[in-house]
């Protein structure tokens, strides 16, 4: 087997000029999908076309690693776990969970390279079978901002309106699902079945909302502001994707409406042209695509907010493992995460005169990290590692650790982070239906 | 621009051209599900054009459930990834689909695709 990594660039070269003639063949499959969504009838034949498809390119490149579209499989640490690396527009290889719409998870390795997770790494997570929506009604010279309902002056907002009238600014901040993690809950529960990389963080550039709220001028019986984007459903029964936030946190000067990511337009598929960035917050609430503000009178009842995306109404929106919750609310602001990026388990170490470094990142909800311990022990010590640069308190936080490892054993490092409020993170884990918030300390097991 | 993406442009240009002749009425379809003809992309070298096809099912695995009741709004993998559900776990993915979700669903097919779910992705 020869090394993919080497021949990346090559092999993606020969990989796209193999899919452009698998393109011309692909002609019946490009039909049923246009045709097979509304008559059901689509699916064996495209199974089967991908089939074909992988067999060509596995043909094509001779083995080689690291195909350009879909050839690689990567397998996560829990049952049922085997999943593609597939590349997508603007994307390197991502480990694909679904097509369509398209569940993109970010390769952990990743967090290793940079503190900010680079744009063509970042995950993707979508809900309706109409996304990502098409270029058409994408374009930033077309595409038009509606601001609507319970304010004194509606207003309709180009791009280019919105970057002239407001002050445009940047935050450093991390985007997380709500079920990042999820394939590690433990009775397993159903949804997307995601490893630790639904996560990312990035610098975020564009307005604030409360600017363009206080623009139109929010009435006082206002209660919730609803955000839409243009991803949307098929069919007239399934809900569109529209998530609603009380007034008070939509006037938060840390809400963006952005347009920028890492320097750089939004990629497509991740909410190009603008999108809402509600730093602390779980990534439901950063609504892609968007392109209508509504400021309502009451709370919004829709499914993206009931029953979607609650969570126990407890301080550690938690239940008995198998049990139901009482009573739920909306899902909120994250909760205290760390991992160690260095090393993963089964990674081999070795003794050595200055020992070896260990490094990883931590978040939390808004509040800043003011720790981050390691235990290499079973948690009977714990050690305080040194904190990198602060990004911002809302940004993954650098740790390091210099470490000797003990002259024999299988090692396990545990990671505990605290933030500025004292809260941290539970030795076991905590369990809901919805497999959401998971933050138990990681454990990486090594070997010598 | 360099020769190769031009090339590649072109090749799929032509092949949208075809599709949306053949397709007709089915252009507004269309743009539901798929991008349109690929343009460049003004920000990055990649066209914006998804990857083609889905997931296939396993050999011997029948589709028809699967494209009756679940292919409208999902591809195939979102019911393979999932863990192996007892029928309780199904039967309640189901309903969530059917009654809250709104997926067009009759009431009378429920126990038959709960059943096909167990039998190929869950566990008794």
């Amino acid at each position: 087997m020869v090394d993919g990594r080497a021949l990346w660039s090559i092999e993606v070269r020969i990989a796209e000029k193999i899919v452009d003639r698998v393109h011309s063949v692909s002609l019946s499959a490009f039909l049923s999908r246009l045709f097979g969504a509304s008559l059901g009838s689509m699916h064996r034949e495209l199974g089967e076309q991908e089939t074909t498809r992988r067999r060509f390119l596995k043909a094509g490149l001779a083995g080689l690693a690291s195909s350009a579209w879909a050839d690689d499989v990567v397998k996560l640490p829990f049952d049922n776990g085997e999943r593609p690396l597939v590349r997508y527009p603007q994307k390197r290889p991502l480990i694909r969970h679904t097509a369509r719409p398209p569940q993109l998870e970010t390769p952990f390795s990743v967090y290793h390279e940079s503190l900010l997770t680079p744009n063509d790494a970042f995950f993707v997570r979508y809900h309706l079978a109409g996304s990502p929506p098409p270029l058409s009604v994408l374009n930033p010279e077309t595409f038009r901002l509606q601001v609507r309902g319970s304010i004194q002056t509606p207003q309709t907002w180009s791009l280019e309106t919105l970057k002239q009238k407001f002050e445009t600014v940047e935050v450093i901040a991390v985007n997380q699902c709500s079920g990042n993690s999820r394939g590690f809950f433990q009775p397993r529960v159903p949804g997307g079945q995601s490893g630790h990389g639904n996560m990312g963080c990035a610098r975020w550039r564009g307005v604030r909302l409360a600017d363009v709220l206080k623009a139109s001028t929010v009435l006082p019986q206002a209660k919730q502001v609803l955000f839409d984007g243009l991803d949307r459903p098929l069919v007239a029964s399934i809900p569109d994707f529209v998530k609603a936030m009380e007034v008070e946190q939509a006037l938060d000067p840390d809400v963006l409406l952005a347009w920028e990511m890492n320097g750089e337009p939004l990629p497509w598929l991740n909410g190009y042209p603008l999108r809402l960035v509600v730093p602390g917050h779980y990534g439901t609430y950063w609504v892609k695509h968007l392109h209508s503000i509504q400021v309502v009178d009451a709370t919004f009842t829709g499914f993206w907010m009931n029953p979607a995306y609650r969570i126990p109404d407890d301080p550690c929106a938690h239940v008995a493992p198998g049990t139901t919750p009482k009573r739920t609310v909306p899902i909120d602001r994250f909760n205290v995460r760390s991992f160690m990026t260095s090393h993963q388990t089964g990674d081999r170490i070795q003794r050595s005169g200055s020992g070896i470094t260990l490094r990883g990142i931590a978040f939390d909800g808004g509040s800043g990290i003011r720790d981050v311990t390691v235990s290499t022990d079973g948690g009977k010590r714990w050690t305080t590692a040194q904190l990198g640069k602060d990004l911002g308190r809302y940004a993954f936080r650098e740790w390091t650790l210099d470490w000797q490892p003990p002259a024999e054993g299988t090692p396990e490092v545990w990671v505990r982070a605290t933030n500025r409020l004292g809260q941290s993170q539970p030795l076991d884990a905590l369990w809901n239906p919805a497999g959401y918030m998971r933050n138990v300390v990681e454990r990486t097991a090594l070997s010598l | 621009m360099k020769l190769r993406e031009f090339q590649s442009l072109v090749s799929r240009t032509e092949i949208w051209g075809v599709v949306l002749a053949l397709t007709g009425v089915g252009v507004l379809a269309a743009t539901a599900i798929v991008p349109e003809a690929p343009k460049a992309n003004p920000h990055a070298a990649d066209p914006w054009v998804l990857p083609v096809g889905e997931p296939a099912l396993p050999e011997g695995e029948p589709a028809a459930p699967v494209r009756r009741h679940c292919a409208l709004c999902h591809s195939f993998d979102y019911i393979a990834t999932q863990p192996r559900l007892s029928r309780t776990g199904w039967a309640a993915s189901v309903e969530k689909m059917r009654a809250k979700y709104g997926a067009p669903i009759p009431t009378n097919d429920v126990p038959a695709l709960v059943s096909y779910l167990v039998k190929h992705h869950g566990k008794e």
